[in-house]
């Protein structure tokens, strides 16, 4: 059995899953749970809810617990962290002054260039007086980050060992190149910032968990769902924390793979999630979630965090309606519950009630007073600019039917709208290479799953606005919850090999070294090490491994070729443990 | 907790960087497969593309009348051009739609490979360059917008002969090209005497620059000449030619321009429209070059931009070259002061109904001599239209001789019915027994070839 738990912003939820047959094919849903999350203490939501399912379980039955959690991403928003002291390396290029984010800034000496040469050393002097300066003013917290560090971590590890050198007592070290093996000065910087920034909370959190699970005599494999739809034992959390950040999504994303047909299928489809306050939007390509190019935004920024391809619209059915100068405006804020159920502005789950698509949804039953929704709406007409809105009335009387379908298109067009964006920046975003830009890209959807509380009503609406079929994914309520539980443990490797330069750089692994002698390797070579490491890293002779980049240049000095520079990425995909895969696993 | 400030461009700038990385003239050549790679991790790992207001394209190919519109490619387009060079000028053409569409307020195309080498007619590839990738981004944009006042600034360190011949007869495109001096480095041209034919006097402007000419002399040239020219002419689009091979790393050339250097002018300069041409030192300058160029153009603080083997001591101006340079500019600039006022016939000789020049025209890359003879029509309504009669020869090859009518697009209608009419004749006649004729008609934009004969 299985247990999964998603800590949403608003919701806790749990389930807990058997695995119905010898092979591994196919699951059920054993038991669930839900309880309010408790913000500032995420630990007893989970235990709340962890308890409800192991009453309908043996405790050694339990094989695997995922759980997915707000943690990160509540201390980042709310900036609830202790100050953290940044060490950039930046060298010449662009101005770095808008990067000292740090609460103490050392801006040293010291670069690293494209090809991983060492072209200044840092100064020990310069160094040593930074140092002191961020221990004067008691920063535990430090981010250590330098331009290509990715190609060459030498002025990074020089940092930290002189920090252990000196015994400096500084609790939470975060070294860029450790987080990503991709470009990007300011993305790295970012990233390692955050990453420090969560350690200590984060670090309390694993071993309160590992507390806890002790204490209800759990020996089970435990892991935490990242932003990328997979997952980390909780014994390596700690090495990149902030991976988990925004896991959110990914659930939700993993969850829908888990209950429709979407992967096994092959299909090319969009996900919704229509919530309350926002509409998260995701992308499956031939079944496999899309990601995020380059890396997640953080509070507005981007960062190296790879993460599953999720865009929130600030627009979900409890969003208030208001006019603003004889216009409708739909959200974005959420002021309360719909006036139906005692909320103060009308929303669109009460232009649903009101059309009556949604009296059947249990959610609703019984609770909604129909009478207020309508009441809501109504004072809500008066303001409309007439010239605009005509349709709406009927002889100088306000067709109610009318305004309320006039709210909920409005609503569809923003999402179909959105939606049309995303594809067309997907299909639009440049390639490098002649053979690509002639093959073009073309995302052509052909799906369309959603959840949430009014998926039922907009689904089909929805879908012949876009013309795709659609789906209204089962168990929504749980749905993040089985994602969570059922997403297999992922892992990419950088392998970059300079035969010129004589250097190996396994990124991830943190192996960075030159060559041997007479030690020379070719692209399929290159191909080759990057799987094996992969493999290695996850503890998992038998994962499926797929090269996701691959590149490889000639070094020419004077006329001759001195050597290659091969880069290549190998990932394991985003998954889930309990399904049949066709040819694969 | 300090907030993080996401950088913001000044200038919206419109990036078109393709490397082509699958494509290369062959694998040791400088236009190879990596040329930009480097560039790419350098331009990736500053976060350029990160920053609100630089957004990047992906770029277009461009289409066959797109390059007929500046080029005539014998026998036709296929044979002396791949997939690579289409596309090379679909960015520059996309570069300036964005910015004349509004969407942008500048657009560089980092492209490879490049175009300011070849001539109107063309035989094969010369200087790299198969066809001319900044000619036929501004006869597109002419195509929208015909009386459109353009000024090249070429800072690539050979002569932009190709674009200059294509322009020579063209008053409303002023092209400026500051380069080493040709008796020291290909294309061998590009001297003070270079000013145009008699319709278009002064629109075209040759700085040679001495080699070994730094920072300083560059933006000497730049703030004392090419400035107040500018100023003067009031263009109605910049177009910066960008080729970085002035660079003091440059394996082709003897110059010795820094990264700050290419920014600094192109900061001066302040172009709508910048495209890549030469530069071949991929690992020392063109990563910083391109920053720094990225960052002018956007608006932001270049002042740290710096190769990390930069030393100022190194790169001081040998005080024989300053001078050079100032009496270079002190000459055109009173060419330019009385270049309205000038005796054409002084310079041209006679002119009655055509003027009539020779070209011996070399194509390096291809191994091919070519003699062209060019008449351009003198007409005191119009720019006159042009007649090319050019045979080209490759070392192992029979001659192959052509015949060519071009049409600008501004030309009064007598020129135009008399084009047409030479034409006919030319090809309904053939007596000159060319291979191929063709009519290169800009104002109708239509682009016809006659043959083989």
């Amino acid at each position: 059995m299985i247990i999964g738990i998603d800590v949403g912003g608003t919701h806790t939820d749990g389930v807990l899953l058997g695995i119905n047959s010898p092979n591994g094919e196919g699951y059920e849903i054993l038991a669930t749970s839900k309880v309010r999350t408790q913000k500032d203490n995420l630990m007893k939501s989970i235990l709340e809810v962890l308890d409800v399912l192991l009453a309908a379980a043996q405790v050694p039955d339990i094989k695997r617990i995922v759980l997915s959690t707000t943690l990160a991403a509540n201390v980042i928003v709310e900036e609830n962290y202790d100050p953290v002291g940044l060490v950039l390396i930046p060298g010449p290029g662009l101005n770095p002054e808008h990067l000292l984010i740090g609460d103490e800034n050392i801006l040293l000496s010291g670069y690293i260039n494209h090809r991983g040469i060492e072209v200044r050393d840092l100064e020990q002097e310069e160094l040593l007086k930074g140092l002191e300066r961020i221990k004067a003013r008691g920063i535990k917290n430090l981010a250590i980050v330098s331009k290509f560090s990715t190609r060459n971590p030498g002025l990074e590890a020089e940092v930290l060992q002189l920090i252990r050198e000196k015994d400096y007592p500084f609790e939470n070290i975060s070294l860029g190149h450790q987080l990503s093996g991709r470009l990007g000065f300011s993305r790295r910087l970012v990233t390692a910032y955050f990453n420090t920034a969560i350690m200590s909370v984060y670090r309390d959190f694993v071993q309160a968990v590992e507390k806890a699970l002790e204490e209800r005599e759990l020996d089970t494999g435990v892991f935490v769902l990242k932003c990328d739809g997979g997952t980390v034992p909780l014994d390596r959390v700690m090495e990149a924390p902030i991976e988990t950040v925004n896991s959110g999504p990914a659930a939700s994303i993993m969850g829908t793979m888990a209950m429709t047909g979407v992967y096994q299928n092959k299909e090319t489809a969009i996900a919704l999630d229509i919530g309350g306050t926002t509409t998260d939007i995701g992308l499956f390509i031939k079944g496999e979630p899309a990601f995020m190019p380059e890396g997640i935004e953080l509070n507005g920024f981007p960062t190296l965090v790879r993460g599953l391809y999720s865009l929130s619209l600030p627009l979900g059915g409890d969003s208030k309606i208001a006019v603003k100068d004889g216009k409708l405006k739909i959200g974005p804020e959420r002021d309360g519950p719909a006036a139906a159920f005692g909320g103060p502005s009308p929303t669109p789950t009460d232009a649903l009630l009101v059309l009556d698509y949604i009296q059947d949804d249990p959610d609703y039953e019984g609770r909604a007073d129909l009478q207020a929704a309508r009441e809501a709406l109504v004072a809500l007409a008066g303001d409309l600019d007439p010239t605009e809105y005509g349709r709406c009335w009927q002889d100088g009387k306000l067709d109610l039917t009318e305004f309320a379908s006039f709210i909920i298109d409005k609503m569809l067009a923003s999402i179909v709208e959105t939606i049309q964006e995303i594809l067309a920046s997907l299909e639009n975003k440049p390639v490098y290479t002649i053979s690509e830009l002639l093959a073009g890209v073309e995302i052509r959807p052909q799906l369309l799953l959603t959840m949430g509380g009014p998926a039922s009503a907009l689904s089909p609406l929805l879908a012949e606005k876009l013309g795709y079929r659609e789906e209204v994914v089962p168990y929504a309520k749980v749905a993040n919850a089985v994602g969570a539980a059922l997403a297999r443990p992922t892992l990419q490797t950088t392998v970059r090999v300079d035969t010129a330069a004589s250097y190996l750089h396994i990124v991830e692994a943190g192996i960075h070294r030159q060559l041997k002698a007479g030690e020379d390797y070719d692209l399929e070579e290159v191909e080759e090490l990057a799987m094996a490491w992969t493999r290695k890293r996850a503890d998992d002779e038998t994962a499926v491994v797929e090269i996701s980049e691959r590149e490889s240049f000639n070094v020419i000095r004077g006329f001759r070729t001195i050597g290659k520079i091969m880069e290549v990425r190998a990932q394991i995909k985003p998954g889930l443990i309990s399904r049949p895969e066709g040819s694969e696993n | 907790m300090r907030r993080i400030e996401r950088l913001k461009a000044k200038n919206r700038l419109g990036l078109i960087f393709f490397p082509a990385f699958d494509w290369e003239i062959d694998p040791g050549h400088p236009e190879r497969q990596e040329r930009l790679l480097y560039t790419r991790d350098q331009v990736f790992e500053e976060g350029l593309l990160d920053i609100e207001g630089i957004v990047e394209y992906k770029p277009e190919l461009a289409s066959k009348d797109d390059v007929s519109r500046a080029n005539i490619c014998v026998p036709d387009i296929e044979s002396v051009s791949t997939v690579s060079h289409l596309i090379s000028a679909g960015a520059a053409i996309k570069a300036a739609e964005l910015v004349l569409e509004g969407k942008v307020d500048k657009a560089f195309a980092i492209v490879r490979p490049p175009g300011h080498h070849a001539f109107r007619v063309v035989h094969g590839a010369r200087g790299f360059c198969n066809i001319n990738n900044e000619a036929i981004m501004v006869e597109a944009i002419r195509k929208k917008y015909p009386d459109l006042k353009i000024a090249f600034v070429d800072t690539d360190a050979h002569h932009a002969d190709g674009t200059q011949e294509i322009f020579y007869h063209d008053p409303n495109v002023l092209c400026i090209s500051l380069h080493q001096d040709g008796r020291t480095l290909y294309p061998g041209t590009g001297f003070i005497h270079e000013l145009g034919g008699p319709g278009a006097f002064a629109r075209t402007l040759n700085i040679p620059l001495p080699p070994g000419t730094t920072d300083e002399g560059l933006l000497y040239a730049v703030k004392e000449f090419i400035l107040p020219v500018l100023e003067d002419f009031k263009p109605d689009l910049v177009i910066n030619s960008a080729g970085q091979d002035n660079h003091y790393s440059d394996p082709l050339t003897n110059m010795r321009v820094s990264a700050q250097g290419y920014a600094r002018m192109n900061d001066l300069l302040d172009p709508d429209l910048a495209i890549l041409q030469g530069g071949y030192s991929i690992e020392t300058a063109l990563p910083y070059v391109n920053v720094g160029i990225i960052l002018a153009m956007a608006g932001l603080d270049y002042t740290c931009v710096r190769e990390p083997d930069y030393k100022a001591e190194k790169l001081q101006q040998d005080r024989a070259i300053s001078l050079e340079i100032q009496r270079t500019v002190e000459w055109l600039q009173k060419v330019w002061e009385e270049r309205d006022r000038i005796d054409l016939e002084k310079i041209f000789g006679k002119l009655d109904k055509f003027y009539r020049r020779e070209k011996d025209i070399y194509y390096d890359t291809d191994g091919i001599s070519e003699t062209q003879e060019e008449k351009v029509r003198i007409c005191p309504d119009c720019p006159g239209y042009l007649l090319l009669d050019s045979t080209a020869r490759r070392a192992y090859y029979r001659q192959r001789r052509i015949y060519a009518v071009t049409i600008p697009r501004l030309v009064c209608d007598d020129c135009y019915q008399e084009a047409w009419a030479e034409f006919e004749k030319a090809h309904t006649s053939n007596k000159g027994n060319y291979a191929y004729i063709y009519l290169q008609d800009l104002k109708k934009d239509k682009y016809i070839s006659k043959g083989p004969f």
